[in-house]
């Protein structure tokens, strides 16, 4: 399941961010703006179900919401692509190929449950870990501001 | 107190395709021009693509733009047994000590060279380079003490060999390209104690014109904006990556209008429903290159294996900003440090950067200004030429 961004949309967003022609440019906070452009949607795309994950907090090291990140857009990026090299066999070379593509056929076939399976897991696990972070990021700002 | 020989060891030398290959020609060629008495010691091999046991060049010695090269016979070794250590390596397979021998011993052999190394160690100091290859591993044994490696350190299967141990931390002083560089050596090898480590960079040619005009009308692009990839094109570089990225956002309806122009060596497979959104120009004249630079929204450099990176300095020095791959800590650092361009982990960050610099050329044109700036802060030739006199300095007194 690709991503698959509408392209007007995405020209909207892009002139809605502020464009920096006099201001100092910091390329971090270009990319935090454009990644979370990225989330918004994806999470329009399937109605909200993409797992929430925030893109920076004070609770873990950066690394930690880097990750978060990064799973949030390739969790469900699990599709098999047919890998077939054709034959050189002279004369009975097509019919190789058919017997070899109908195998790698069966074998997707089987292997694109177990991934659908992992994907679901996936999501699962990147919803903990995002809800978690969440609470404790929230607590630690509870903590601060006390 | 008489000048040291400053000897380039490497495993070939010459005009010849590669960053560490003019990364060295032109750094002892900038020192002979200061009046540093500089030699290359090298092999007979052409060049990386050639057959490492064919003495493609007579060994002897030779003048060339005012350096001393001498070149050394290379002997047969067992290619078949190196092959597949080096398959395992590739594959991120481990290998045990014995086999990490049989892989350097079978890799290249020159032994002159390193009896030629051995006779000169009281006048020299030893620039080896790149890590990994024979030259560094036997060359940097022969007088550790007199030896600085510009090792050119990528976070890969070979960086991680006991061979890089037993040669990298007991010489006088490492030259890095990056922070990065810097950082992975000082995970590999623990912090510097008698050792020397500093970050220097390349010398890049700043003093270039580009015309974006000329380049438009010399191959007919009209006004359509255009990502360019410039270098060679092969797995290594991570160009079928782009492609692919391309060939998406093409399919999916998102280049609008928008080319990805292709500059250099090797082979490339467009797949053939974008091919009318790919221009592949292959080698073109070295002022049409810089022209490119300058017409590109960007200049894209998908490596995720670079030390330095020419390519994305040249953009910077034309002008325009530079998008990269966000898995490549030297690039990556390069555009954070910099200001001077985006970088993208995946298929959406890659549209949505492109489409950015696209949407705010204000802003991209910026992004250009900064990587230029930068450049000429840190990689003009006497900046990076008195950092190694510095050293130098620092070694011999």
């Amino acid at each position: 399941m690709q991503g698959n961004a509408n392209p007007a949309q995405n020209d909207n967003n892009l002139q809605r961010m502020t464009p920096m022609t006099t201001n100092p440019i910091n390329v971090e906070e270009i990319m935090h703006q454009i990644r979370t452009e990225i989330l918004a949607q994806k999470q329009a795309q399937v109605g909200g179900q993409h797992p929430a994950v925030r893109l920076h907090g004070r609770r873990f090291a950066p690394e930690f919401y880097e990750y978060l990140y990064q799973a949030t857009l390739s969790y469900d990026q699990l599709q098999v692509q047919m890998q077939v090299q054709k034959s050189a066999v002279p004369l009975f070379g097509p019919l190789l190929d058919k017997v070899k593509m109908a195998l790698h056929q069966l074998v997707i076939f089987y292997v694109q449950q177990v991934a659908a399976q992992q994907m679901v897991f996936n999501k699962q696990i990147l919803g903990a870990l995002s809800s978690l972070s969440a609470e404790l990021d929230d607590e630690l700002e509870q903590n601060t501001a006390a | 107190m008489t000048r040291p020989t400053l000897a380039f060891v490497t495993p070939w030398y010459g005009p010849i395709p590669g960053g560490m290959e003019a990364l060295t020609r032109h750094t002892a060629e900038h020192l002979a021009a200061r009046g540093w008495p500089v030699e290359i010691l090298t092999t007979t091999i052409r060049d990386f693509y050639a057959d490492w046991s064919h003495n493609h060049h007579t060994p002897g010695v030779r003048h060339e733009n005012g350096v001393l090269v001498r070149r050394f016979a290379v002997q047969k070794r067992d290619k078949a047994a190196f092959d597949a250590l080096n398959s395992r390596l590739m594959q991120g397979l481990p290998i045990t000590a014995a086999q990490e021998q049989t892989f350097i011993h079978e890799f290249i052999r020159t032994p002159d060279l390193y009896a030629h190394m051995a006779q000169r160690t009281a006048e020299t100091l030893f620039f080896c380079t790149p890590y990994l290859f024979p030259t560094t591993y036997f060359g940097g044994q022969i007088a550790p003490q007199r030896t600085i490696h510009i090792p050119c350190l990528h976070d890969e299967a070979y960086a991680h060999l006991q061979l890089q141990r037993e040669v990298l931390p007991p010489a006088r002083a490492l030259i890095f390209l990056a922070q990065p560089e810097q950082a992975l050596a000082e995970r590999l090898f623990g912090p510097a104690t008698q050792q020397t480590r500093v970050v220097i960079g390349s010398g890049i040619e700043t003093n270039f014109t580009a015309d974006p005009a000329r380049f438009r009308a010399a191959y007919n692009l009209g006004q359509a904006p255009f990502l360019l990839y410039a270098g060679r094109r092969e797995p290594g570089k991570n160009t079928p990556l782009l492609l692919d990225y391309w060939a998406r956002m093409v399919r999916a309806g998102q280049n609008d209008g928008r080319l990805l122009l292709l500059i250099g060596s090797g082979k490339v497979n467009i797949p053939p429903d974008v091919a009318h959104t790919v221009r592949d120009l292959g080698f073109v004249p070295v002022q049409d290159k810089y022209d490119a630079y300058a017409a590109a929204v960007a200049t894209c450099q998908p490596s995720v294996h670079e030390s330095f990176s020419i390519v994305i300095m040249e953009s910077w020095v034309a002008g325009r900003p530079v998008l990269v791959h966000g898995q490549c800590a030297v690039t990556k650092d390069y555009c954070v440090q910099s200001n001077g361009g985006l970088y993208f982990n995946n298929y959406d960050e890659f549209v949505a950067t492109f489409d950015y610099l696209c949407a705010q050329p204000a802003t991209a044109a910026h992004m250009g200004h900064n990587g230029r700036e930068y450049v000429l802060r840190h990689f003009q030739w006497d900046t990076v030429l008195d950092q190694y006199e510095a050293l130098i300095a620092t070694i011999t007194h």
